[in-house]
């Protein structure tokens, strides 16, 4: 008796579990996982312990890094190296200087602070060292296999598509941007739902193509898709849906639909309040409705 | 005679997996002549292994002192004068036995061709010279031992340390080594082993030393013991009064059988059987049992 | 008459180990990794130079830590499981040189993996069309000396503790030493002078094995090879270390009951 009740009472639950699944799958399976990338950027200790990551998705977004600064290794500097007057090292003007949002040192000190004497010396001269005050980059390009093993490993990884896009579109190219597009397709397969990867196959179709025809549809999918889910929206989809916002904006004042402007950016402004260029958007087409459409603005380039 | 061996108030201890100190060898003393063969007796965990370790210099004696040829046992000087044959020996599985040799032989400083010839005749001696070129772990026990014993030769030593030295070897192979340890023992090798199979024992050995629970509990020349085993049967038709001389006598087939232990006991039957007109059907000599002396002395030692 | 001893020890490990087809999975793993990198060949080969050269110094710096571990740490415990050991010092041989004998075999057997190791991935480098830079060479010889520390720490441990835990902890000092030192030097200068001392000594005992590494420099562009120096240094630290472990091994072994 006792075994049967058991076992119906655990049939019951698992049961119930199975109803909730889709109200608990966006927290188990998200399509953005960027939150555990966050403790690199911001904390030194973090960024150290960072070696022994668990997830290597997450490992190789971070070894792409290294390849960007010709492996030598980063970490986010720490209050009491700032306090002591430790500078950052920062990058140069060298149009990557996006690709470092974070206040950097290098992970082996320089001789000034370092205790080790000739061990520290000797991995000066053994490791990818260098001053990296005023760094460069190396070529993006470098680190498309990386992009292409994360998407691999972790389809969902959203970033790994649309930056592994990005670079791939970079030289503006026919070939890079085909080449871009086929992936986001691929990645876009893998992830129906991703308001990232629409967004961003359609800033391409933009920037590259100049095509509105095919832009426009993906910008209304991901604004349709976002607002009707905006209230479980994980950080990566609002970014994403604000661009889509913006640029679905941008599109109609070039094709001259002041009204859909407008339309766009109100619905947009009821979800992101303070977005300041929905508003520009919004007021200029207010002041723009009745006037010529080829007198307004092209597409200003993202990058 | 100097001595190949000396042991004094040897005691040798472990340590067992429950923490408690074991002593394997209490306070064991003898010595063992250069160019003798003594065979060294116990039941299971006596001592035995625990003892010629302590030879080899495997485990360090928790007290009293061991010495080889005069020298600290374990010492490389020693060990450089031993052929040493462990009890459960096995022998690096991917090498041949050719290549086994080569490579005991490297260490104890032999080289070169005069090695390779050395190995070869010593390995055909034990019967492996079609086995020589396979893998050790394709040989069988039997063939294992082999090895091991044709190691232990390496270098002609002057000291052979052997424990259980015919384990894993049929009659045939049993024969073949005691042919083998004679030679030795014929070319002024000394013999100090240990074994099981008391039939060995006895033909090999001058001298053998008894011990139990770490102790030693007998020690004796093999002639003068087996002479002591020896006992003698007359076996008569008819009847004589043969009291006072045995109580070991039995009729079997109107045949009278009595037993004596020595010989002034057997003349005097004889005589006695004479004088009653009795007559003697036969007489035998027969060398006593080392197994029922072994038991004997271990079941006094209890 | 040592060398001899030591050359003959040796040889008993490369050949067993040999036999035992040991090193056969690392070139067939290794080969694996090597085609599966092929498979990125789309990218065009501009963007496939850092990747190729990275991955395959992964590889290598990996496989062949795994090699060193696994070998070191099994063998002095599998010679006194299986009593493979008697017969050994029953020649007039010192347990010291044993221990010797069987390093040495364990660094071969280890060097003669990477060397396979770095011949397929040569080999794959050179169908990718990259050439060969001086800092590669020199990143073999420094990582070859490296494993030879690595097979000095597992021996050591392997006679502390069952050859499981010494592989962990081996694996542990082998791939996070990078980390170890530099929690060290970004803890340093807000430490105590109490603390201060405990972390110059920490860096003077902890094994410094990422500095035997110079996989960031072969792998990325137009790093200069390191100075004449900095190889010579690494080989004292080598040795050095190497035999300091011998001796921490020496110390447990030397009267240890067989």
């Amino acid at each position: 008796m006792k075994p049967g009740l058991f076992a119906s009472g655990a049939f019951v639950l698992v049961a119930f579990m199975g109803w909730q699944t889709s109200r608990i799958s966006p927290i188990t399976n998200p399509t953005t996982r960027i939150s555990g990338l966050d403790v690199h950027d911001e904390s030194a200790s973090g960024s150290l312990l960072g070696q022994f990551r668990t997830n290597l998705t997450a490992w190789l977004w971070l070894h792409a890094d290294l390849y960007l600064h010709n492996g030598v290794s980063l970490r986010p500097i720490t209050p009491a190296e700032a306090k002591s007057g430790v500078t950052v090292q920062g990058p140069a003007n060298d149009g990557h200087e996006n690709l470092d949002s974070v206040a950097s040192v290098t992970v082996i000190p320089s001789k000034d602070r370092d205790f080790r004497g000739l061990f520290g010396d000797a991995e000066r001269e053994i490791a990818a060292y260098k001053d990296m005050h005023g760094h460069n980059h190396n070529d993006p390009e470098q680190c498309l296999p990386l992009y292409r093993l994360m998407t691999w490993l972790d389809p969902q990884f959203i970033e790994g598509w649309t930056t592994g896009a990005m670079v791939f579109a970079r030289d503006r190219s026919p070939g890079g941007t085909k080449r871009a597009l086929s992936f986001l397709t691929e990645g876009l397969g893998e992830n129906p739902e991703s308001l990232d990867i629409m967004t961003e196959m359609a800033y391409i179709h933009l920037t590259r193509k100049k095509d509105y025809t095919t832009a426009i549809p993906w910008l209304e999918k991901s604004r349709a898709l976002g607002f009707s889910h905006r209230q479980n929206l994980s950080e990566g989809d609002r970014t994403a849906l604000e661009n889509a916002y913006r640029w679905l904006c941008l599109c109609y004042r070039d094709k001259g639909e002041p009204a859909m402007v407008r339309q766009v950016a109100t619905e947009g402004l009821t979800i992101f309040p303070d977005d300041n260029a929905l508003t520009r958007l919004m007021e200029k087409a207010g002041e723009h409705s009745g006037r010529n459409p080829a007198e307004a603005d092209g597409p200003r380039s993202r990058a | 005679m100097s001595q190949a061996i000396e042991v004094r108030d040897l005691e040798v201890g472990y340590r067992a997996k429950n923490g408690k100190r074991v002593e394997a060898v209490r306070g064991l003393s003898f010595d063992v002549g250069a160019g003798e063969v003594v065979g060294f007796l116990g039941p299971n965990g006596a001592g035995k292994s625990s003892t010629l370790k302590a030879l080899m210099g495997f485990v360090t004696p928790t007290a009293g002192d061991c010495r080889i040829f005069g020298l600290e046992a374990g010492s490389l000087a020693a060990k450089a004068r031993i052929g040493y044959l462990p009890e459960v020996a096995m022998y690096y599985p991917f090498l041949t036995p050719l290549e086994t040799m080569r490579l005991y032989g490297e260490l104890q400083g032999l080289k070169g061709k005069a090695l390779i010839d050395e190995s070869k005749d010593l390995l055909a001696l034990v019967g492996l010279d079609q086995a020589m070129k396979k893998q050790n772990r394709t040989l069988s026990k039997g063939m294992l031992q082999r090895v091991g014993i044709a190691q232990s030769l390496l270098g002609s030593p002057e000291l052979l340390i052997l424990d259980e030295v015919t384990s894993g070897l049929d009659p045939v192979g049993r024969k073949e080594l005691r042919e083998i340890l004679k030679t030795k023992q014929k070319e002024g090798a000394t013999l100090f082993f240990s074994s099981h199979e008391l039939a060995e024992v006895d033909m090999l050995c001058d001298r053998i030393l008894i011990i139990d629970k770490g102790h030693l509990i007998e020690e004796r020349e093999m002639a003068g013991l087996k002479e002591d085993l020896r006992n003698y049967t007359v076996a008569y038709l008819g009847d004589a009064n043969l009291l006072g001389l045995t109580d070991q006598w039995r009729e079997d087939a109107g045949v009278r059988k009595a037993r004596f232990a020595d010989k002034d006991g057997l003349i005097q039957a004889i005589q006695r059987i004479q004088a009653s007109g009795a007559q003697i059907v036969d007489v035998v000599s027969q060398e006593g049992s080392l197994e029922d002396y072994f038991i004997d002395c271990i079941g006094r030692a209890a | 008459m040592k060398l001899r001893v030591y050359r003959a020890l040796a040889r008993g490990v490369v050949l067993e180990s040999i036999r035992r087809k040991d090193l056969w999975v690392v070139a067939i793993l290794g080969f694996l990794i090597m085609m599966t990198a092929g498979v990125l060949g789309f990218f065009g080969m501009q963007g496939l130079q850092v990747f190729i050269k990275d991955l395959a110094v992964s590889v290598l710096g990996g496989f062949g830590t795994i090699v060193a571990v696994l070998t070191a740490c099994r063998m002095l415990p599998d010679e006194i499981r299986q009593r493979t050991l008697y017969p050994l010092l029953s020649r007039p041989i010192s347990r010291f040189d044993l221990l010797v004998g069987k390093l040495l075999g364990a660094i071969f057997v280890t060097w003669i993996a990477f060397l396979m190791l770095s011949a397929l991935t040569a080999v794959a480098l050179l169908s990718f069309h990259i050439h060969f830079e001086l800092i590669m060479l020199q990143y073999l010889v420094c990582k070859m000396l490296g494993l030879a520390v690595v097979c000095g720490l597992g021996l050591a441990f392997s006679l502390y503790m069952t050859p499981a835990a010494a592989a962990t902890i081996t694996f542990i000092f082998a791939f996070g030493s990078s980390m170890m030192v530099h929690a060290l030097t970004m803890g340093y200068s807000g430490a105590s002078p109490v603390g201060q001392v405990v972390m110059k000594s920490l860096n003077a005992i902890l094994p410094q094995l990422s500095l035997f590494d110079l996989g960031s420099r072969a792998a990325n562009i137009n790093w200069a090879p390191v100075p004449i120096w900095v190889v010579l240094f690494l080989f004292g630290y080598g040795l050095l270390y190497i035999v300091a472990m011998l001796g921490v091994a020496w110390v447990k072994f030397w009267r240890q009951p067989l």
